[in-house]
C-alpha cells in the first residue's frame, strides 16, 4: 500500500514537473481562488480587530451618553418638557428646512452637563471622569454651511467648507486614547489656549497651510492659530461614525473657545464617561440611564457585541465571496485534468495491461489532483497576502481607519484545505473517466479516445461531489440542510448556464458569417469544435464580469440619476432655504445685487390636511371615506410586503394623503426657471389664476388612488386648533410625471402662491438659484446676515452622496474584480490546454506556410470573440437589471451610464485577451518539425 | 495446477467491429493451439486482423463469439477485474512504441507490474535488476527511457513484460519503430527470453525479416488463418533468411561490384 501510494506521489509530481505551463496555469487556477480566500479573510479579521480592538478607545470611554439630534419620540415628549423645565435640557430653534411643522429639538445644556457631573459626583465619587464636547454645529448645519463649518487661510484666503468643528477639553480628551499630531505631539500639548486649533490632514490639505498658519473659522470674531495637524481618522472611531469628518475635515478648538462664537453658549449632544473600575460599567449604565431616561449610552460590551456581530457577517460575507472565486477557478481545474486525462489514454492503457485495476488508475489521477491542489493552495497563500496589501488600502477606506495588517494563521488554513478538497472534488470525475480507458487502446494509439465515465459513475461522482461540497459550505454557512440546498441549487443553476453558454458558442460558431475572411473562418470552427470547455470558461468569463459590472453602473447610475435631479437640468445650483416668509424680500434683494446670479424662483410650501372632497359629479366624501377609496385603490401595501416590510404596520391612507397635502405656492408672474411638464387633462395656470383657489396635480399613484380629477373640490384645513382655516381648491389640471422627480422642482402640488390666506405661514420656503459657481462664496456672505437663511450649494450635496458612494462601493468593486481576474486565469488555462491539444494542427499551419503571427492572430481571434460574448452578457445583464429597476420607479433611463458599460465590455475583451496571448504565444513560436516529431 | 501443454487455446475466434455504420468482421473464427514454450508468429496484411487477434488473446478486449483460454484459464467471460489480473500474471506485452512510463527509470517501468500484483512473486527491485542484467541493459538501471536508444527501450519492455514471470508473452511489432541493428538485438533478446525461460513467446509483425527467425508462423487474411507453416519450410523465408546472411557477410556487396 505504501508502496503504491509512492509511486502514485512520485508518478504525479513527474508529470506535473515535466509538463511546465500547463502545470502552471492548472496551478494558477487553483492559487487565484485561494488567493482570493485568503486576502478577503485576512482583510475581514483586520477589520474584525480594529472593529474589536481597544474598544474603550472607540467608544471613548467606558459609556458613551448620547442625546441624538433629529427626530424625538412622541411619547418621551412629557419626560422631555421635564427635563427642559429642569434646566437639564434646551431647546434648540428649528433649523435647516423646518418651519411649522418641524418637530422640536433638544440639547444639553451648559447647566445639565453641571447638573450631571453633580449627580456623578455624589452617587460615584471619585469614581467617574466625565468629559464632552461643545457642539457648535449640527450635521444640518454642517451641510448648509453654518456657524464654524468653514475655515480659511487668512492668508491665502483658501477655505474649506462642510467641515465638522469638535470642541474638546484636550487635557484628557479622549478617555483610553491619544490623539497625536502627524510628527507625533499629543493634542494636550497641541491646544494650550482658546486661539489655538489643530486641524486634520485633509482639511489641511485643502487649504495648503502648514503648522503657524492664521486661520479663520466662520462666525467667530478672532484668528485662531495652527499648532498641529491630525491624521483623518483620528476623529473616525467606528465605520458609522465621524464620516463627515473623514469627508470634508474636521479641526480641534478647546472648549473655552466656545466664547469666540457670538451667541453660542456651551451645549453638547455627548457625554464621555470613565470609570476607575471598569467592571462597574453595567451598574453605572444601569444608574445613568434610570437617572436620565431621555439619553441613550453605548457601553464597551455593547459595542463589542455589535462590532463582534458585524466583523463576523463582514467575515462571512467575503468568506462566501472568496469561496466564488475559488468554485470559478474550479474550472481550470476541470478543464485541466479532462485534458490530463486525455493526453495520456496510452499511458493508462499501458498501466492497465500491467495490472492496474480501474480504481487504482482513477486514484493515481486523483493524487495528481491533489498534488495540483496543495501545489496551488500554497501558491495561492503567497498571492493572497500580496493581494492583501491592495485589498487593504480599499478597506480602509470603507472603514475610514488604518487595518494593521497581520498573518492570521485562520486563512491559511482554510485556504489550504479549501483549495485542495476543492480541487480534488472538482477533479474526481476526470479521474473516474480515467479508470475506464480500456486497455485494448494501446493496440490502437493513434485513435482519438474520449475517455468517459459511463452514466452511472458521473451520477455517483456527482452526488458524491455535491456531498462533498455541501460539508464546506456548511462549514461557512453553519447549516447543513442550506448549505445542501445552495449546493444543488448552485449545480443546477451551473449546469444549465453551461448548456445555455453550450449553445450559444455553437449557434455563433455555426451561423455567425466568416465574411470570406479565412482566419474568422478557422476560429469560429475552432470555437465550435471546443464549446464544452469554451462554454465553462466562459461561465467563469461572465460571473466575473457580471459582478463587478453590477456593482459599478449601479454606483454610477446613482451618480448620474443625482447629478441630474440637483444638477442645472433642475434651473439651480443652490438652495436658500429660508424659515420666515418675511426673509423674502431680502433674500430676494440681496439675489438682485449679487453679480453672477442668472436666475432664480422663490417657491413656499404649505402643509395642510385634506378634510373632504367634492367629487365632480357632486358626491361628497369626507376623509374616512377618500382614506378608504384609497385603501380599495392603493398597491402600496404589496409593494411594501415586496420589499420585505410588514404591510399591516402601514396606514396607507394616511400616507397617501400625507403626500397629496404638501402645496407648493407659486408666483404665476414669474417665469419659472424649470419648464412645468405638460398638461395632461383640464387645463394649465393662466395670469387670471393669480390669488384664486385652484390647484393644479402632477400625475402619481397617490392622485389616482384617492380618485381625484379635474373638477373635483378639495377642502383642506391649515393651521390648529382655533387658529384652522379651510380652504376649498377647485382641481383645475392635471400635469404628466417629470422624468426625474427633482427635490428642487418643488411638490408636484401647485397653486397660486396667493390663493392662501397671508395668515397661513409657509412650511418651507426656498429660493433655487442658477448663480456661478465663482459667485457662490459671495451670496453665502450677503447672505449670512440674513436671519434665519442657510445656503445649501447642490454640488456639494452631490458630491457628498458621490464620495459616500465611491466609498461603500470601492471595497464591492475590488472584490468583484477579483472574480473577473479568476475569469481571466481560467481563460489562460483554458488557452494553454487548447493550444496544447491542437499542437499537431499548430505545427501542421505552420509546415504549409502560416506565420507566427497569423497562428497567433487566430487563436486571439477566438478568444477576442469569447470575450465579447462574455462581456455582452456579463455587462448586458447589469445593464438589463438597471432597466427593469428604473423602469418599476418609473425613472428616465437616460441615467443609465452605458459609457460605463461599454468601457466594461472593452475591460472584459482585454482580459481574454491578455489571458490568451500569455499562452498563446509560446504554443505558436514551437518549430513544426519538433512537434511533428513528438505528437 | 499442472502445467497444461498449451499455454493458449483459441477456439473459432470472432470479432466484429463497429466502425461508424459498418460492422468489419475483423475476426472471422480463428482456432489456435500455441504450445508452451513456442516461439511463433503472426503475420498478414494490414487489415488482416493480427492485432485484434493479439488483442483478445492477450485479454485486452473481448470477442464476439469464440472463446480464449490462457495457460487452462478460459478467460472470455471474465469481467476486467479478474482480467487485469490474468494480464498482470500470465501475460507480458511488448509494443511498437515502448510505451515505457517517462518519468519512470528503467528499473521503476519494469518493477511496476511486480509492485501492482495481487500475490507478489518477486522482490521489485531485485528482480527488475536480474531481468535488464538478462537482457544486457544492466548499466541502464536508473535512465529515464528519454536517455536510453530505442533497442534499449525496447528490451527494458520485454524485461517490464517478464516481471511476473508471466506464461505468455506478446509482441505487436516489437522492431517497427527500430533500425535493423537495434531490430537484431531486440530478436535476439526475445529469443533469449524463450530459451531461457520456457516463455512462450508471439510476436505479430508484418515484417518478413522478423518471420525468417521464428519457428511457427500463421497467416492471417481478412480476418480468417489461412496458414500455419514452419518458417523454414517456406521457400520465400529461406530465401530472406539466405539473402540476410550474404548481406552480413558482405557477398551481396561484391556481387554487386563484379557486375
Amino acid at each position: 500500500m505504501i508502496e503504491k501510494f509512492s509511486f502514485y506521489f512520485r508518478h504525479s509530481f513527474n508529470d506535473l514537473r515535466v509538463n511546465g505551463q500547463r502545470t502552471f496555469f492548472a496551478l494558477l487556477c487553483i492559487a487565484a481562488g485561494v488567493a482570493a480566500v485568503v486576502s478577503l479573510q485576512t482583510v475581514a479579521l483586520m477589520i474584525g480587530d480594529t472593529l474589536t480592538g481597544n474598544l474603550q478607545a472607540t467608544n471613548r470611554g467606558d459609556i458613551q451618553a448620547s442625546l441624538e439630534f433629529g427626530f424625538n419620540d412622541d411619547e418621551q415628549g412629557a419626560i422631555l418638557e421635564q427635563a427642559v423645565a429642569e434646566g437639564l435640557l434646551e431647546e434648540l430653534p428649528s433649523s435647516g428646512f423646518g418651519g411649522a411643522g418641524a418637530q422640536t429639538q433638544y440639547i444639553i445644556g451648559a447647566e445639565g452637563v453641571a447638573q450631571i457631573q453633580a449627580w456623578i459626583d455624589s452617587t460615584y465619587p471619585d469614581q467617574i471622569e466625565l468629559t464632552y464636547p461643545w457642539v457648535i454645529s449640527d450635521i444640518a448645519a454642517i451641510f448648509t454651511g453654518g456657524i464654524g463649518t468653514s475655515v480659511t487661510d487668512s492668508t491665502t484666503g483658501d477655505s474649506g467648507s462642510q467641515v465638522t468643528p469638535v470642541l474638546i477639553d484636550p487635557a484628557v480628551y479622549p478617555f483610553y486614547d491619544e490623539i497625536e499630531s502627524v510628527d507625533g505631539t499629543p493634542l494636550s500639548e497641541l491646544i494650550q489656549s482658546p486661539t489655538d486649533i489643530v486641524i486634520d490632514e485633509k482639511l489641511a490639505e485643502t487649504l495648503g497651510v502648514e503648522v503657524g498658519a492664521t486661520l479663520r473659522v466662520s462666525g467667530a470674531d478672532v484668528d485662531f492659530t495652527l499648532r498641529g495637524i491630525v491624521p483623518t481618522e483620528a476623529e473616525v472611531t467606528s465605520p458609522t461614525t465621524g464620516i463627515f469628518a473623514a469627508l470634508f475635515g474636521f479641526y480641534y478648538l478647546e472648549r473655552d473657545a466656545i466664547q469666540y462664537f457670538e451667541g453660542l453658549t456651551g451645549r453638547t449632544d455627548k457625554l464621555y464617561l470613565k470609570l476607575a473600575d471598569p467592571t462597574m460599567t453595567a451598574e453605572v449604565n444601569r444608574a445613568f440611564l434610570t437617572q436620565y431616561p431621555y439619553l441613550e449610552t453605548d457601553t464597551v460590551d455593547t459595542l463589542r457585541q455589535d462590532n463582534e456581530a458585524l466583523a463576523n457577517q463582514i467575515n462571512q460575507v467575503v468568506t462566501v465571496v472568496g469561496l466564488v472565486s475559488l468554485l470559478l477557478g474550479s474550472i481550470g481545474i476541470i478543464n485541466t485534468m479532462q485534458v490530463i486525462v486525455r493526453r495520456r489514454t496510452v499511458e493508462v492503457a499501458v498501466l492497465k495491461t500491467i495490472g492496474l485495476e480501474a480504481g487504482e488508475v482513477t486514484m493515481l489521477f486523483l493524487v495528481e489532483a491533489f498534488i495540483m491542489g496543495v501545489l496551488g493552495s500554497i501558491l495561492g497563500i503567497l498571492l493572497g497576502w500580496a493581494t492583501t496589501f491592495v485589498i487593504k488600502g480599499v478597506a480602509e477606506s470603507l472603514v475610514a481607519q488604518a487595518l494593521p495588517f497581520r498573518i492570521a494563521l485562520a486563512p491559511i488554513v482554510n485556504g489550504i484545505i479549501v483549495g485542495t478538497l476543492v480541487t480534488t472534488i472538482f477533479g474526481f470525475l476526470p479521474t473516474l473517466a480515467a479508470g475506464q480507458v480500456r486497455p485494448g487502446v494501446v493496440l490502437r494509439p493513434s485513435d482519438t479516445i474520449i475517455p468517459r465515465a459511463g452514466l452511472w459513475r458521473t451520477l455517483g461522482a456527482l452526488i458524491i461531489i455535491i456531498a462533498a461540497l455541501s460539508g464546506v459550505s456548511a462549514i461557512i454557512l453553519g447549516n447543513l440542510p442550506t448549505a445542501i440546498l445552495v449546493t444543488i441549487g448552485a449545480f443546477i443553476a451551473s449546469g444549465i448556464l453551461v448548456l445555455l453558454l453550450s449553445f450559444l458558442i455553437w449557434i455563433i460558431g455555426r451561423f455567425f458569417p466568416s465574411l470570406g475572411i479565412v482566419d474568422l473562418k478557422i476560429s469560429l470552427r475552432q470555437m465550435l469544435a471546443g464549446r464544452g470547455r469554451g462554454a465553462t470558461t466562459l461561465l467563469a468569463l461572465v460571473v466575473g464580469v457580471f459582478s463587478l459590472s453590477l456593482i459599478t453602473l449601479f454606483a454610477d447610475t446613482i451618480n448620474n440619476t443625482l447629478s441630474t435631479a440637483l444638477g442645472s437640468a433642475s434651473g439651480g445650483n443652490v438652495i436658500v432655504a429660508m424659515t420666515n416668509r418675511n426673509s423674502i424680500p431680502q433674500v430676494t434683494a440681496a439675489l438682485d445685487e449679487t453679480e453672477g446670479v442668472v436666475a432664480y424662483q422663490v417657491s413656499q410650501s404649505f402643509g395642510g390636511t385634506l378634510v373632504s372632497m367634492e367629487k365632480p359629479d357632486g358626491a361628497l366624501l369626507d376623509r374616512d371615506a377618500i382614506m378608504a377609496t384609497i385603501e380599495e385603490n392603493s398597491n402600496l401595501r404589496d409593494t411594501i410586503a415586496a420589499f420585505g416590510g410588514d404591510p399591516d404596520e402601514i396606514d396607507v391612507g394616511e400616507i397617501v394623503l400625507a403626500g397629496l397635502s404638501n402645496l407648493s405656492g407659486i408666483d404665476l408672474g414669474v417665469t419659472p426657471s424649470t419648464a412645468p411638464t405638460a398638461i395632461l387633462r383640464g387645463r394649465d395656470f393662466t395670469d387670471a389664476d393669480a390669488g384664486q383657489p385652484v390647484i393644479i396635480f402632477t400625475e402619481s399613484d397617490n392622485l389616482t388612488s384617492a380618485e381625484i380629477e379635474v373638477g373635483a373640490k378639495l377642502i383642506y384645513e391649515f393651521g390648529e386648533d382655533a387658529s384652522a382655516q379651510q380652504i376649498t381648491l377647485e382641481v383645475i389640471g392635471i400635469r404628466q410625471r417629470p422624468v426625474i422627480n427633482s427635490p428642487t422642482s418643488g411638490s408636484g402640488t401647485q397653486i397660486p402662491l396667493d390663493a392662501l390666506p397671508s395668515v397661513i405661514a409657509p412650511s418651507t420656503i426656498q429660493a433655487l438659484v442658477n448663480i456661478a459657481d465663482e459667485n457662490i462664496p459671495e451670496l453665502r456672505r450677503t447672505l449670512s446676515t440674513v436671519p434665519g437663511t442657510f445656503v445649501l450649494e447642490t454640488a456639494v450635496f452631490v458630491q457628498l452622496l458621490s464620495s459616500l458612494l465611491a466609498t461603500f462601493s470601492a471595497f464591492p468593486t475590488m472584490v468583484a474584480l477579483l472574480g473577473l481576474v479568476v475569469g481571466g486565469v481560467v481563460i489562460a488555462n483554458s488557452v494553454a490546454l487548447t493550444t496544447l491539444e491542437r499542437r499537431r494542427e499548430i505545427a501542421v499551419m505552420k509546415a504549409v506556410g502560416l506565420q507566427r503571427e497569423r497562428v497567433l492572430g487566430m487563436i486571439l481571434l477566438e478568444n477576442g470573440i469569447m470575450g465579447l460574448i462574455g462581456g455582452l452578457i456579463g455587462v448586458g445583464l447589469g445593464v438589463l437589471m438597471l432597466v427593469i429597476l428604473l423602469s418599476a420607479s418609473g425613472s428616465s433611463l437616460s441615467v443609465i451610464p452605458f459609457g460605463t458599460a461599454l468601457l466594461l465590455m472593452g475591460l472584459c475583451i482585454g482580459v481574454a485577451l491578455i489571458a490568451a496571448t500569455t499562452t498563446a504565444w509560446g504554443a505558436s513560436g514551437e518549430k513544426p518539425l519538433n512537434v511533428l516529431r513528438s505528437e | 495446477m499442472a502445467e497444461t501443454p498449451h499455454v493458449l487455446q483459441t477456439q473459432d475466434l470472432k470479432k466484429d467491429l463497429q466502425v461508424g455504420e459498418v460492422t468489419v468482421h475483423a475476426l472471422r473464427g480463428v482456432t489456435l493451439n500455441v504450445q508452451r514454450g513456442e516461439f511463433m508468429g503472426i503475420i498478414g496484411p494490414s487489415g488482416s486482423g493480427k492485432s485484434t487477434l493479439l488483442g483478445l488473446i492477450g485479454g485486452l478486449d473481448s470477442p464476439t463469439s469464440g472463446t480464449v483460454t490462457i495457460d487452462g484459464i478460459d478467460i472470455t467471460n471474465l469481467n476486467e477485474r479478474a482480467l487485469t489480473r490474468v494480464r498482470n500474471e500470465k501475460i507480458g506485452f511488448v509494443f511498437q512504441f515502448f510505451n515505457l512510463i517517462p518519468t519512470l527509470t528503467a528499473q521503476e517501468n519494469v518493477s511496476l507490474p511486480i509492485q501492482f500484483a495481487k500475490k507478489r512473486k518477486f522482490n521489485p527491485d531485485k528482480r527488475a535488476a536480474e531481468l535488464l542484467e538478462l537482457l544486457g541493459i544492466a548499466d541502464r538501471l536508473d535512465h529515464r527511457p528519454t536517455q536510453l536508444s530505442g533497442g534499449q527501450q525496447q528490451r527494458v519492455a520485454i524485461a517490464r513484460a517478464l516481471a511476473n514471470g508471466p506464461a505468455l508473452l506478446l509482441c505487436d511489432e516489437p522492431t517497427g519503430s527500430l533500425d535493423s541493428e537495434s531490430s537484431a538485438t531486440v530478436m535476439k533478446a526475445l529469443r533469449d527470453v524463450q530459451r531461457n525461460t520456457n516463455t512462450t513467446v508471439i510476436i505479430v509483425t508484418h515484417s518478413m525479416d522478423v518471420a525468417s527467425q521464428l519457428d511457427r508462423l500463421v497467416t492471417l487474411v481478412d480476418g480468417h488463418l489461412v496458414s500455419d507453416v514452419d518458417p523454414q519450410s517456406s521457400a520465400q523465408l529461406a530465401a530472406v533468411a539466405l539473402l540476410k546472411e550474404k548481406r552480413a557477410t558482405g557477398e551481396l556487396a561484391a556481387a554487386a561490384v563484379q557486375r
